[in-house]
């Protein structure tokens, strides 16, 4: 019984791990959708009602659906700047904060552009992200359930 | 509302002034910082004021960039066109003054940069200020078309504010339409309005004139018509229309006096189609807003 209830526990625990290595990869494809969207959003806020970044943040809130909110919120609304980035890596960071922390400085054409050029650097990120989570998530994924299968069968 | 519009040293000087008697912070780069209390201009120091320079508290370049990033909310964009015209307006109808290099591109101005002075004012809602010669400018339901005339800072959109005020709680079934170009008169501000102008109040923000009056007749229905701070020359076309529309009027203009008036080119037309009933000057030499004399359409005094 106890042999019976340890296998069951195993085969949760390699499966957990194989699919937090699957959310990893999803949640920053999510962060970089997360940061198209907005950054489309903000393009035409700023284009045809020269909305403020703190409104544009505020407006979009409703429709975040990664740790982006948490940043933009910290960084436009809240003025601090101690968020930390948990699914990007170091370059990407810094690329985030050289745009956000100019973001609002030009007229609204140069912001406009900015924003567009910047849309190129996030869609580039999807894309790659999309490729991870198809590629090394799904993998991670089904390695994680195949072995777990083979554990219990062995010990079994 | 200053809290969010100065940095801290300065804020937390300024507190020290009641706010009902402070006008206007003039920040000048590299120069100690210059308010005005009741009419007076004095230095801004540690403690409050003093006539003393070597007291006062300095502006550096940095100070400006702080007080532009609060006013934009951190978006230079959303105020260009107001910096363009060389003034920002900010919550609770702050208006900032703005100086520095005008930049252009085939002579239209595109922005101004380097700024290295601004010019804080801050807005007084004085209820009951318009009062005392309110009977000279409403007869019954006829409202006089009225030119308040003053030099900056005489107490014009103050008095503007409250008789627009007084007009909608005394008159009223009057509809009013007030024209804020520069959002002074009702601190309008992100969609919402912060000074009292009361019920019956439609306000047309951010345009000229010109757009307000011939949209606004068309549109709202007004019987009186409220505006500061016009160009005699720019919207003379303006008023008249809306005069021999049937819609009274009732606006300021910058003047020491009915004979500094005089001198104004377009104001022979004005004098001669009589197009107002009634000239308000207003002075300010003990305090802001003083009513130094009423005048009819002929220019007599009726008031004083």
């Amino acid at each position: 019984m106890i042999k019976l209830l340890l296998l069951v526990c195993v085969f949760v625990a390699i499966i957990f791990l194989g699919f937090s290595y699957y959310m990893f990869f999803k949640k920053k494809e999510n962060f970089y959708k997360d940061l198209t969207s907005f950054l489309e959003f903000a393009s035409n806020e700023i284009s045809f009602n020269k909305t403020t970044i703190s409104t544009i943040v505020e407006k979009y809130k409703p429709y975040f659906c990664s740790e982006l909110k948490t940043y933009l919120n910290n960084k436009f609304i809240n003025k601090t700047n101690n968020f930390k980035f948990v699914y990007l890596n170091e370059e990407e960071i810094v690329d985030m904060d050289e745009f956000f922390n100019k973001f609002g400085t030009c007229d609204a054409d140069t912001e406009v552009l900015k924003v567009k050029n910047f849309s190129v650097f996030a869609n580039n990120h999807l894309a790659i992200a999309k490729e991870k989570v198809a590629k090394q998530g799904m993998l991670a994924l089904k390695l994680a359930i195949a072995f777990a299968f083979i554990v219990v069968i062995i010990f079994i | 509302m200053l809290k969010n519009l100065l940095p801290n040293f300065i804020y937390n000087s300024i507190k020290n002034i009641p706010l009902r008697v402070l006008t206007e912070i003039r920040l000048r780069k590299n120069k100690p910082i210059v308010v005005n209390v009741a009419g007076k201009n004095v230095f801004l120091s540690e403690n409050g004021i003093t006539e003393n320079s070597n007291l006062a508290l300095m502006c550096c370049e940095n100070d400006i960039k702080t007080v532009i990033q609060n006013i934009s909310n951190n978006s230079l964009y959303s105020i260009n066109d107001q910096i363009i015209n060389g003034y920002v307006t900010v919550f609770g109808g702050i208006r900032v003054g703005v100086a520095g290099e005008v930049v252009t591109n085939n002579n239209i101005i595109k922005t101004i940069k380097n700024i290295s002075s601004l010019n804080i004012r801050i807005p007084h809602e004085i209820k009951g200020c318009s009062l005392k010669i309110y009977d000279y400018l409403v007869n019954g339901n006829v409202v006089y078309n009225t030119l308040i005339i003053s030099p900056p800072g005489a107490g014009k959109t103050t008095f503007l504010r409250d008789f627009a005020y007084q007009l909608s709680i005394r008159n009223a079934s009057r509809n009013i339409l007030i024209v804020d170009e520069r959002q002074e008169l009702t601190g309008y501000y992100e969609n919402s309005q912060k000074l009292d102008v009361g019920n019956f109040a439609d306000v047309y923000t951010n345009c000229t004139k010109e757009f307000a009056f011939i949209n606004g007749i068309r549109s709202m229905k007004p019987d009186v018509i409220i505006t500061d701070e016009i160009n005699l020359e720019k919207d003379l076309n303006a008023i008249v229309n809306a005069i021999t529309s049937g819609v009274s009027v009732v606006c300021s203009i910058h003047a020491k006096n009915i004979e500094d008036l005089k001198n104004k080119k377009a104001f022979s037309e004005v004098l001669n189609k009589k197009l107002f009933d009634r000239y308000v000057v207003l002075e300010s030499i003990k305090n802001p807003g003083e009513i130094a004399a009423v005048y009819n359409e002929n220019l007599v005094c009726v008031y004083l």
